[in-house]
């Protein structure tokens, strides 16, 4: 066996600038693919955090029937309860209760329409980035039972600012009209434009009590170490839900929350795939050529093995081993050229400039990815690759297996 | 000449099977590049038509204002001189006006927040899908004037179906709370679901008495016969419609979202096209390196009888020309025909529908074919086989005949 392998190795250096060429262009295959891919996977780390931190937080626990009406009668009760027994829960960084309504809004002369959204203000700063978009004034505490924060825009037109008083109308839990004054102590900008017009940030005590849902949140909004450990972090949560009977609570995962943010990320993921296979064809079709030459070029002398007692199977074996080194090669060259290169660029970032800036922030991204390398990276590069130039390289050694040794003698 | 074509026409055609190959990876990367060109493009011209076809249209006449801070207090009167203009104007298909505010839809249980657009029904059918997007009941019937019109996610969300009623609640002009009592005529299903639970249409009338509004509306929305004649068309109502209370915007200027997504789809596509190409160079490159160093003996027989360099070099050259164009003649076809069929047929986004809307696509992606890259995608793959010959033809008449003539092998 060790023979067979020296055999092929030196065969690949007879022609050496056909080898070279041949692995350099699978090294450049699999750089490409690592690259690109490290590409996507990064924007979508990056997608899941900026999601996770400006909206869902990684699980949600959720009323069973909340979704998808999103009605303030299927809430949950008992919230402090429930904080307490999921705080302990292995990788919960934060947990932040939440209530999600909308109403008017209405300053002196003007009145719009908003998104309600009731806060646990220090909790919500852990959870949250909304603390950082303040732009004016301040975020709640959690003794301003009263204060609002408004998004820029829906500010600008109601016309107030920080110590202004603003009025709320909209319909409670159980049907009655909820309504308060509260008084703006910030306000906010995310950048989105629909958030900015709309948003109202308000204390989640005053919500309960003017929408006459006391002790409820529609979510609790938790935080985790990472995105890694949701599935992990979901089970013992569910654990600790059934240990304090509460049923009418689900933990649901932010993908479920948002689907679109994943299913995004799936069909940029599947359709990036569709496409390097078929580049690695592009390649793997010029590399074909080489393992092909490797062997028509030597019918003669492999006639001579033959008659000389070798057996068929090790002389198909040979020519495989050797394209298949070649590829391996090439696939290690092409990962030691590729993967420094991305740790790099996930060091630094690769920036797409101030022109990407807001059109890559509509699809939560900044300007600046960085590129991560990942066994899956790494695993679906080398697979793709050295899935299609093997299986193209079987053809000469199909071949060869069933060469007769006197034609291939004849074999000019 | 013709000899050295013939020449080289035979030459490609001696090792079948490796022309064979070589021409699978130019035809395969061909194919793959005018595959996804037909896709971004399909997905760019779907993106312009959803936005384009839904509420935006051609071009919108809106007062100074209301594209920076949409709300009720930047309303105008359509003037006269604007209606008789358009009617008059034969690229425009059709108007209408309409009066676009945010406010909230209840029921008993719930309070969502939406945007409420009140229309003309039938002026809608000339610029909207929506009236041809309806999947329950229709786009108003004449029998009841207090109608609402509603997104199949909404209808969900709240759980009403035709005939039910909801009361939709907003700021009049005055500043007072307006309020009316509607009854859901119709469910319309655009497949852009933010857009389906947020958007609802009222008649233009209803909303107007419900706000406080006499002939007052928020904007004239214009849609062309031709797309391409946006910038014409709006430069002449500019000139037609002076008026500092007036503001009159290209879907482009409305959308630049849209338009930064084309360019910076360009420049990202750019280097990846670059990909393929230089996938098929390296083709190109290793198959004519090969049959160039199996003819050594060969080249040096003909330069030793008095075949001059440059002729060699130009039969090699043309012999690379040819199976490159033989290659794009075959891509072109089987990749047009797989660009063509999938934008008759669509591909089916399924179960990724939701995160088809972040990329604004529906269910179903068409993928459009555009002729001039096509051409283009179809040139350059002759291009690269014509410059990646330069190299091994340059390479074979290096040697001298009697060089050429000892070298058994490469």
């Amino acid at each position: 066996m060790f023979d067979i392998l020296r055999i092929a190795w030196r065969n690949i250096g007879r022609n050496r600038r056909r080898s070279v060429l041949s692995a350099a262009a699978v090294a450049f295959a699999v750089a490409v693919l690592c690259f690109s891919m490290a590409l996507q996977q990064g924007s979508y780390a990056q997608m899941i955090h900026n999601t996770v931190r400006n909206r869902t937080g990684h699980l949600q626990l959720q009323h069973v029937d909340y979704w998808p009406d999103r009605e303030l009668t299927k809430r949950m009760t008992g919230i402090d309860t429930l904080m307490t027994a999921v705080a302990d829960t292995p990788h919960m960084v934060a947990a932040a209760p939440r209530i999600q309504t909308a109403a008017l809004v209405s300053s002196d002369d003007r009145t719009f329409g908003a998104t309600i959204q009731g806060v646990s203000p220090e909790a919500e700063t852990m959870v949250s980035t909304a603390a950082d978009k303040v732009i004016t004034g301040r975020f709640l505490t959690d003794t301003d039972i009263d204060g609002a924060v408004l998004g820029s825009m829906l500010a600008r037109n109601l016309g107030v600012s920080a110590g202004d008083e603003i009025v709320f109308v909209g319909q409670a839990a159980d049907g009655s009209i909820a309504a308060g004054t509260l008084t703006v102590t910030g306000t906010i900008q995310s950048g989105m434009s629909e958030i900015d017009r709309s948003l109202v940030i308000m204390h989640v005590r005053h919500v309960q009590t003017a929408f006459s849902m006391p002790d409820a949140a529609t979510e609790i909004a938790i935080l985790l170490e990472s995105d890694r450990v949701r599935s992990a972090a979901h089970d013992a949560i569910a654990d600790c839900l059934r240990a304090v009977k509460a049923e009418h609570v689900a933990v649901v995962e932010w993908p479920t929350v948002l689907p679109g943010v994943e299913q995004s990320m799936k069909l940029d993921w599947i359709s990036g795939l569709i496409m390097y296979v078929i580049l690695v064809c592009v390649v793997g079709f010029g590399i074909a050529n080489t393992y092909l030459m490797a062997y028509l070029e030597r019918i003669h002398e492999f006639g001579v093995l033959l008659s000389l007692g070798m057996r068929p199977r090790l002389l198909s074996m040979l020519v495989y081993l050797e394209s298949a080194l070649l590829t391996l090669a090439g696939i290690a060259t092409g990962l030691a050229a590729g993967v420094p290169i991305v740790m790099y660029l996930n060091h630094v970032g690769l920036n797409f400039g101030k022109q990407a800036e807001t059109l890559m922030a509509s699809y939560g991204l900044s300007a600046v990815v960085y590129p991560q390398l990942s066994p899956l990276v790494v695993g679906c590069a080398v697979g793709i690759v050295g899935g299609v130039t093997l299986t193209l390289a079987l053809y000469p050694a199909i071949r060869a297996a069933n060469l007769k040794p006197v034609e291939a003698l004849r074999h000019a | 000449m013709s000899l050295l074509i013939k020449m080289a026409w035979l030459n490609i055609w001696r090792n079948k099977r490796r022309a064979a190959i070589l021409l699978m990876a130019m035809v395969a990367g061909l194919v793959g590049v005018i595959f996804s060109l037909g896709v971004v493009s399909g997905w760019i011209s779907q993106m312009i038509d959803t936005a384009v076809g839904t509420t935006e249209s051609h071009v919108k006449v809106m007062a100074t204002g209301f594209h920076e801070n949409p709300v009720i207090e930047n309303h105008f009167v359509p003037p006269r001189a604007l209606h008789e203009h358009l009617r008059t104007d034969a690229r425009v298909r059709g108007w209408s006006d309409r009066v676009q505010v945010s406010g909230l839809l209840s029921t008993a249980d719930q309070s969502v927040l939406v945007t409420i657009i009140g229309v003309d029904p039938v002026a809608e059918t000339t610029v909207s899908v929506i009236p041809n997007a309806i999947v329950k009941g229709d786009f108003f019937t004449a029998a009841r004037t207090s109608q609402i019109v509603v997104g199949d996610r909404l209808a969900q969300r709240i759980s009403k179906g035709i005939g039910k009623k909801v009361v939709l609640t907003s700021q009049q002009l005055g500043g007072e709370l307006g309020a009316a009592a509607l009854r859901i005529a119709g469910v319309f299903d655009t497949g852009n679901s933010g857009f389906d639970e947020h958007t609802v249409y009222v008649r233009k009338d209803v909303l107007q008495d419900m706000l406080g509004m006499h002939d007052e509306i928020t904007e004239t929305a214009i849609a062309l016969h031709d797309i391409d004649m946006t910038e014409v068309v709006s430069n002449d109502l500019r000139r037609r419609v002076q008026s500092e209370h007036l503001q009159i915007y290209t879907w482009q200027e409305r959308l630049p979202f849209i338009v930064q997504t084309l360019s910076l789809s360009k420049r990202m596509m750019a280097p990846y096209y670059g990909i393929f190409y230089l996938a098929m160079a390296f083709g190109v490159l290793n198959t004519l390196l090969m049959a160039i160093g199996e003819r050594t003996h060969e080249i040096g027989v003909l330069m030793a009888i008095g075949m001059r360099p440059r002729n060699m070099i130009l039969v090699i050259v043309m012999e690379s020309f040819m199976l490159s164009a033989l290659a794009a003649a075959i891509g072109l076809t089987v990749g047009s025909t797989l660009v063509l069929w999938l934008g008759h047929t669509g591909i089916d986004l399924g179960s990724l529908a939701a995160g088809a809307n972040y990329f604004g696509l529906g269910r179903t992606l068409r993928p459009q074919f555009d002729p001039g890259m096509t051409a283009a995608a179809a040139v350059a793959t002759i291009a690269i086989g014509v410059i990646f010959s330069l190299q091994p033809a340059f390479h074979a008449v290096w040697k001298t005949p009697v060089e050429a003539m000892n070298s058994r092998n490469a």
